[in-house]
């Protein structure tokens, strides 16, 4: 009986560290936001937060702006899905097929997950500037000059272009979820396939597909949850502008609290961040259970 | 074997730690006694001032501001200023917020005044200077009469440290080549842009990304069109931003960007590629304050450069010398709750709004307008465009600044400029005009 409080109490101080530090860091800030949602504060120490119940929640919802940026971030969702998860299988096949320069592949398929994600915006907004960019000057000189378009100055084009900066930039990094998947797949399955007379196409839907649910359901967590929340590539390449085009969620945010001094409704936008993310997390995760 | 490197190896990080430990609580005591020892005296050397401004570019007002902050630094006398300079406006005003969120906000900031430091001035964290002006009363009448966007009530919460004026820039050289006189109306600018279009050469070309540019031309065109009174009718709602006089105006903007006054694509080039495209003689006109003329200097434009008062309408030339200017910029105090540190933040405003600080800022820009009265150094050289600048400032009847500036609502300046994007989008000016309503708390 000692010996099992002994135990009990040496557990709760192996994970009291981690715990503090979760509640610090995680969970306080999250219940402060979640409180400061129901008040107007103008975000100067001194001042008295005033409550005002739901009226942050009401003008949330009925922004166009919000509904534009949940649109942005749809956006990037489906190039989440449509183009980032095929890319970066396409990479991890790459770099797992054991052909010559493997390392080299690797390394460059990584690198722009290495460098910071604004300066690398930086860079984009650079490249596809419309009168000088290199884009545009590319297209030009290939007599494709109707293709040479302002790209960051066209709404609906300009969440396209960043959503696919964005691909460029975090396929090195999913390209990893994907190999780890696929080195983990038993050679003698594929060797068992091939006897039975399976093509490569075969393989790939039978056994490749079906074996890398796990990496599936991680990248699609990931992807939505990063979707929801992306910020500072937005921020860097466009500000959410030109007149809140390509708003996301967390530039709204950024919006409200910074310039329009109203934290309140920023907290608001951050919470209902959070349900919404939590609550695809669990659907998507529910969903891919449910099939096993 | 193993085991024992692996005890070894625990034990010695465990000692380490708590070596680490031991001597960090030393040097803590340590500290304490030479604090006790030394007392005020150590204290008043630890006054450091942390100094927000957007002057950390290369122009000659922002290397003159940062000299001077090294010259008293030098000075060691027990107060050292650590700038903090943002050079890009937004991104100056958001980490503004974000440390007056956190409470880590700077002893000196330079801010607009007005609606822009109301919410500061209700969070009374802002250091009233009145006790300050009574103490020294020659720092205060060395001022130009320009407090207006710092005082409320009795209170003094800024001084200011600019003196400026909306003005056209224009190129001589791309003016003369196509016969066209400097333009004194907005018709001639119109006609002068017209004839630059159909020659192939960009009038503007307007760094919209910035979103700043077309808010300053609609502050221009409101005043000569409507007078002063506007931004206070704006603020009391007594006229809107949806009113018949504000989307003639934001048809004027749409129509000069759909007839290519403003170049191509100006929501992909930001106020720097604007500048660039002006002082490389790319661009013909370019509208900015009195200050621009000191980055005109040692670039492709220099000596080609003219400037004139912004334009008014012919119709309305009651309103000719109502201009966007003013007291552009001020330094206000926050109230750090230490009179010692109060005492030398003022003390650094002081030594960054003297008489010497501007004498000596007018030699290094060969000109310029300032907020406070000084007497000009011997040496100085004026140049003729600044002496232009001067005669221009000098029959301005009435400065305003930007109109939101005395609206109830903070998000104003912001959320007009933001909607004016649209303009060069496919909005309407009806769609701005809403746009703008629909953001607005007092009705």
């Amino acid at each position: 009986m000692v010996k099992k409080r002994k135990n009990c109490i040496y557990s709760i101080a192996f994970i009291l560290p981690a715990l503090s530090l979760l509640f610090v860091f995680l969970l306080y800030p999250v219940f402060e936001a979640v409180k400061l949602s129901f008040y107007k504060w103008t975000g100067i120490a001194s001042a008295k937060p005033v409550f005002i119940g739901l009226e942050n929640y009401k003008a949330v919802f009925q922004s166009p702006n919000f509904w534009l940026s949940m649109r942005n971030s749809l956006f990037f969702m489906i190039g989440g899905f449509l183009v980032l998860m095929p890319l970066a299988f396409l990479l991890a096949k790459i770099i797992t097929s054991g052909i010559r320069g493997v390392k080299f592949f690797k390394v460059s398929y990584y690198l722009p997950v290495m460098l910071p994600v604004t300066a690398v915006g930086l860079i984009w907004v650079y490249m596809l500037q419309p009168d000088w960019g290199l884009v545009n000057s590319l297209l030009e000189k290939i007599g494709l000059s109707e293709w040479a378009l302002n790209w960051l100055g066209t709404p609906t084009l300009n969440v396209v272009s960043v959503v696919l900066v964005n691909e460029w930039i975090f396929a090195g990094f999913n390209m990893l979820i994907f190999a780890a998947g696929l080195v983990s797949i038993p050679q003698d399955v594929y060797e068992s396939a091939k006897i039975d007379g399976a093509d490569k196409f075969k393989t790939l839907i039978y056994i490749t597909l079906p074996l890398m649910k796990e990496s599936f359901k991680v990248f699609s967590v990931l992807c939505i949850c990063g979707c929801l929340k992306t910020f500072d590539l937005m921020f860097a390449m466009t500000g959410g502008g030109p007149n809140h085009t390509s708003e996301v969620p967390a530039t709204l945010l950024y919006m409200e609290a910074f310039s329009s001094k109203n934290f309140g409704r920023g907290n608001a936008i951050g919470v209902v961040i959070l349900v919404l993310g939590m609550a695809l997390s669990i659907g998507l995760n529910k969903a891919m259970q449910s099939e096993d | 074997m193993r085991k024992t490197l692996k005890k070894g190896i625990a034990c010695t990080l465990g000692a380490a730690m708590i070596l680490t430990l031991t001597a960090c609580g030393g040097g803590a005591s340590e500290n304490a006694d030479n604090g006790s020892e030394k007392g005020n005296e150590s204290k008043k050397e630890a006054i450091e001032i942390r100094l927000s401004s957007r002057w950390g570019g290369e122009e000659t007002l922002s290397q003159y501001f940062n000299q001077k902050i090294d010259e008293f630094n030098e000075l060691d006398n027990g107060i050292t200023i650590v700038a903090d300079n943002v050079t890009d406006e937004q991104q100056y005003f958001d980490k503004l917020s974000s440390q007056f969120g956190a409470g880590t906000q700077p002893n000196v900031f330079i801010n607009y005044g007005g609606t822009s430091i109301k919410d500061y001035i209700d969070g009374e964290v802002l250091l009233d200077l009145e006790p300050y002006f009574e103490e020294d009363q020659g720092w205060k009448d060395a001022f130009l009469p320009l407090f207006d966007n710092w005082q409320e009530g009795d209170a003094t919460y800024g001084v200011p440290v600019m003196l400026y004026q909306i003005l056209l820039y224009y190129n001589t050289e791309i003016l003369s080549a196509n016969k066209i006189e400097e333009p004194k109306t907005i018709e001639d600018l119109e006609a002068a842009c017209d004839t630059l279009v159909a020659a192939g050469i960009t009038p503007f070309q307007l760094g919209e990304s910035s979103n700043f540019r077309a808010g300053h031309l609609l502050n221009n065109l409101c005043y000569k069109a409507y007078g002063g009174d506007i931004a206070a009718k704006l603020a009391d709602r007594e006229i809107n931003y949806d009113s018949k006089e504000m989307l003639d105006m934001y048809t004027i903007i749409q129509g000069w960007n759909q007839k290519g006054y403003f170049g191509s694509n100006p929501l992909s080039v930001d106020n720097n590629g604007e500048k660039a495209a002006f002082l490389s003689g790319e661009s013909a006109f370019r509208y900015d304050g009195a200050w621009f003329v000191g980055e005109i200097a040692g670039t492709e434009v220099d000596g080609k450069a003219d400037v004139t008062a912004f334009p008014y309408f012919a119709e309305k030339d009651e309103y000719k010398n109502c201009v966007q200017g003013g007291s552009g910029q001020g330094f206000s105090v926050t109230d750090s709750g230490d009179e010692a540190i109060n005492d030398a933040a003022v003390e650094v405003v002081k030594y960054l709004t003297s008489e010497d600080y501007y004498a000596g800022l007018e030699k290094a820009s060969n000109g310029g307008i300032y907020p406070v009265k000084f007497e000009s150094d011997p040496e100085t050289e004026i140049d003729d465009m600044t002496v232009k600048i001067k005669e221009i400032v000098e029959g301005a009847e009435v400065f305003h600044g930007d109109m939101q500036e005395v609206d109830p609502e903070t998000h104003m300046l912001n959320t007009v400029r933001t909607a004016l994007q649209g303009l060069f989008l496919d909005g309407t000016p009806e769609n701005c005009g809403a746009e703008i309503i629909s953001q607005e708390e007092v009705k």
